[in-house]
């Protein structure tokens, strides 16, 4: 059907993870691993709770997919603080690893050294925003450009946070 | 050169100084994004319908009804009626004709029904073609006639289908990948093939080189005929290159010499292409553009005049317009160009092994759509790329080809057709290309119409764009 290689290159669809127009690699923005207490410097606040953006326009994130799903405490801890709960939990790795095996590994490869999609195991980012917690969790949940989907379709925010714990201890791995 | 200097002279009188579209002639000339399509067009992705399961294509009928056809990657074909409703049953549903289970393969996420075309005397004879991966046939790509019943034009049920099926090709696939797709009916009544190389990668078969295989080829055959599965078109480049003939030796030129070809296929049209899953038909010149999808760095959009065929478009002698295999930058190499080039072409992220990544105008798969004269456009060629979400424009002006990226969305784009009034229409998935759990899993996509950003009806759902 469609994409049609058997090996893509690495980042082939770092271009899914590239909403900044004419941005480089060596022009994006770089962070130090923290994965316990991540400040959200650049997350707005209104109401007590985090300004979410829609990763492709920075629009207001719209939590529309699975509507029906329960917000667990830990979500609306998310929701509150911008710092995932998840972070260094052993069973909150350990299934985020089977989500991430079931929903990101194909792209991202199992040490999310990335093929179809970027790595995830080192500290370049493609958005500015994504060096945050918020950041990842907006474009895991509301997706960014073209084959990167929107993967609050396919998980409920609670995986999704778990899923960004397993993906913190790649980085850490590497 | 009487020709050219009476086109020159004409264009002068004109006031203008416009170039016949042509394939460029150097690498140069190949287009690359940056460049400004003739009235920097604004447009739009309008949203017609959605819920559509791994949408494949779209088409309509020509017979006047307004309907859209969407195909999905199960094999089921959808109606979309003039005022987006979406027909819940399917009009042909081919996971339903076989007793066994479908007849459709979907092992693999290039594999299921990609294409239907309707005949060019659809209103008059009910045909209708599609072209799939057969499940039976292990994948093999199986091209097939069916009727539509006039007493039931929205639904063929599935012993109409079985009943009226007429098979008029099979295409051996040794692989599950690169299977091309699209058929479409040229402005010539004839249909039109895309078939890819077959698979795996590098074409381990040399498949895009090789008349002896349909593989890696655009196709061309005659499907008016009841007595066999197809014609072949007198004025197909290879028509008549196997019948028997006396060797004459002498008095022969090298290049007369160079043209026998007797193991050549009657049906292929152009080859060297690598998987051109889309290509369209400019509704107003008939002028053809082929989306062939790339390998490793490159991704190509292929120009062809109308009726000119024959052409050798290089794969796997050149990706794009670069030689292949790529083992380094090449501007530092060099090599000889094979065939003919294409009209413009843009980067994967690395642009050759070794280059910086790079991921400003890049993509990993071209996706056409199809050309657009409407809305400040004059035979824009539309395409998009499956990764990056990009939407690309491609039209000449008196410099030459301009390719122009006109936005990026969070649309996996994979193919693209036209309604009744030659608006183009894109058809958006959600699937994975790897580890995809099957064709009805994946959160659904959506049809949308291309429209000039002027023209968008107040209340319509656009396709949201990056800044």
């Amino acid at each position: 059907m469609y994409p049609n290689r058997y090996l893509v290159p690495a980042a082939m669809i770092a271009a899914a993870l590239t909403f900044t127009a004419g941005k480089t690699l060596a022009e994006s923005h770089s962070a130090s691993v923290d994965t316990t207490a991540e400040a959200p410097a650049d997350v707005e606040f209104a109401d007590g709770k985090v300004v979410f953006r829609a990763a492709l326009d920075d629009a207001p994130l719209v939590f529309e997919h699975r509507t029906e799903q329960t917000l667990t405490p830990q979500v609306e801890e998310f929701h509150t603080t911008g710092v995932n709960p998840y972070s260094g939990d052993a069973d909150a790795i350990e299934a985020g690893g089977k989500s991430y095996k079931k929903l990101c590994q194909s792209c991202h490869l199992k040490d999310g050294a990335g093929r179809i999609g970027p790595s995830l195991n080192d500290n370049n980012w493609e958005r500015d925003r994504t060096h945050t917690e918020v950041g990842r969790f907006e474009i895991i949940y509301g997706g960014g450009a073209g084959a990167m989907q929107a993967f609050g379709q396919r998980a409920d925010q609670d995986d999704i946070l778990k899923i960004m714990a397993f993906i913190d201890t790649l980085r850490l791995e590497k | 050169m009487f020709k050219l200097i009476a086109t020159c002279t004409t264009a002068m009188l004109l006031g203008t100084t416009v170039l016949a579209q042509e394939a460029p002639m150097t690498v140069d000339q190949v287009a690359r994004p940056g460049g400004t399509i003739p009235g920097n067009p604004e447009i739009q992705l309008v949203q017609v319908a959605s819920g559509f399961l791994d949408p494949t294509n779209v088409a309509n009928a020509g017979d006047g009804s307004g309907r859209i056809f969407v195909t999905e990657r199960a094999g089921r074909i959808k109606i979309v009626d003039k005022d987006g409703n979406v027909q819940e049953d399917p009009f042909l549903d081919l996971t339903a004709i076989n007793p066994l289970g479908s007849d459709v393969q979907t092992g693999f996420v290039e594999q299921g029904l990609y294409s239907v075309a309707f005949d060019p005397k659809y209103s008059e004879n009910g045909h209708f073609y599609v072209h799939y991966a057969s499940l039976p046939f292990n994948g093999d790509g199986m091209i097939v006639r069916f009727t539509v019943d006039p007493a039931s034009p929205d639904v063929v049920s599935p012993e109409r289908t079985n009943e009226t099926a007429k098979v008029i090709m099979r295409i051996e696939q040794p692989w599950y990948n690169h299977n091309g797709g699209q058929i479409e009916f040229g402005p010539d009544g004839m249909l039109y093939i895309g078939s890819g190389d077959g698979g795996w990668e590098g074409d381990p078969y040399e498949a895009g080189q090789d008349l002896t295989t349909r593989l890696g080829k655009i196709l061309r055959i005659d499907v008016n005929t009841e007595d066999a599965p197809y014609k072949i078109p007198a004025d197909n480049p290879y028509a008549g290159a196997s019948s028997e003939r006396l060797m004459q030796l002498f008095g022969i030129t090298e290049e007369q010499f160079s043209q026998i070809k007797t193991r050549s296929l009657p049906e292929i049209w152009s080859y060297g292409v690598r998987n051109p899953y889309e290509f369209s038909f400019d509704p107003k010149s008939g002028d053809m553009y082929i989306a062939d999808v790339g390998q490793n760095h490159w991704e190509e959009i292929i120009y062809e005049k109308a009726g000119d065929g024959g052409h050798n478009y290089g794969w796997p002698r050149m990706e794009a317009a670069f030689c292949h295999p790529m083992i380094g930058d090449p501007a530092e190499s060099e090599c000889s160009i094979v065939g003919t080039l294409p009209a413009a072409m843009y980067p994967h992220n690395t642009a050759f092994p070794g280059a910086p990544e790079d991921t400003t105008s890049a993509g990993c798969s071209v996706q056409g759509f199809g050309v657009a004269n409407y809305g400040g456009m004059d035979g824009v060629y539309l395409a998009g790329d499956w990764c990056s979400g990009r939407v690309f424009g491609l039209a000449s002006d008196a410099a030459g080809w301009q390719f122009q990226e006109l936005m990026q969305t969070g649309m996996q784009f994979t193919a693209g057709g036209y309604d009744e009034e030659d608006n183009v229409l894109i058809v958006n998935a959600n699937n994975f290309y790897l580890a995809d759990q099957g064709p009805d899993t994946n959160p659904p996509g959506s049809l949308w119409r291309v429209m000039a950003a002027s023209d968008v009806p107040e209340g319509a759902t656009l396709a949201k764009q990056a800044k």
